[in-house]
């Protein structure tokens, strides 16, 4: 079980984040697919073991899935308020989950997120938003006021 | 007009403005970039092409 260095404030945004990768947020799924057993046999500084009680593996408050794999990622609720994230990269289950949202770690739900988040802002501001990809594959937008 | 840049990539976005950067790690950061940048964009910043980052 993996966690995601992420922190969900805006739970309209994460959904925006999940639809443009092709998946869907559902909201109040109190559960999430993984492997469904702890098996104690993986260290990293992203396990999610590290900081959660294994007894809460599959516990979340909201979904975040994709199509072609059962296994889906947690989001849970912090007592900040926010929504960490946490999944199961165990097997083709879990590389399919990592290929859909840029690999380990899912950084491309993260950039999506955090590209979610700015034009939610910048809309608030006025800025009129434009969105392309650079050469490198960077997620670029241009607000003009 | 006042014109602003954010590039996104690999959980990092650096927010372009007036030629100044600001580095973000997260979403969070980037909304409070946004904030802090567009409070001190005078009307009329434009942002030269050569200060876009790509990363």
């Amino acid at each position: 079980m993996a966690d995601v260095d992420i922190k969900f404030r805006d739970l309209q945004c994460a959904a925006t984040a999940a639809k443009t990768l092709g998946g869907e947020l559902v909201l109040n799924k109190k559960t999430f697919e993984w492997y469904g057993q702890f098996l104690n046999d993986w260290r990293s500084d992203r396990a999610a073991v590290n900081r959660r009680d294994p007894k809460t593996f599959g516990k979340c408050d909201h979904v975040i899935r994709f199509p072609n794999t059962t296994y889906e990622i947690g989001l849970c609720k912090e007592d900040d308020g926010s929504f960490t994230a946490v999944y199961d990269s165990y097997g083709p289950q879990g590389r399919t989950l990592e290929q859909k949202c840029g690999g380990v770690g899912l950084p491309k739900l993260k950039d999506e997120y955090a590209a979610a988040v700015s034009i939610r802002t910048l809309a608030r501001k006025g800025f009129r938003v434009t969105r392309t990809t650079d050469k490198q594959g960077a997620i670029v937008l241009k607000a003009v006021s | 007009m006042a014109t602003l840049t954010i590039t996104i990539k690999n959980g990092e976005a650096v927010v372009t403005a007036d030629g100044s950067k600001l580095s973000c790690d997260t979403a969070h950061d980037v909304e409070k970039a946004i904030g802090k940048t567009t409070k001190s964009l005078p009307t009329g910043t434009k942002v030269p092409a050569q200060t876009v980052t790509q990363k």
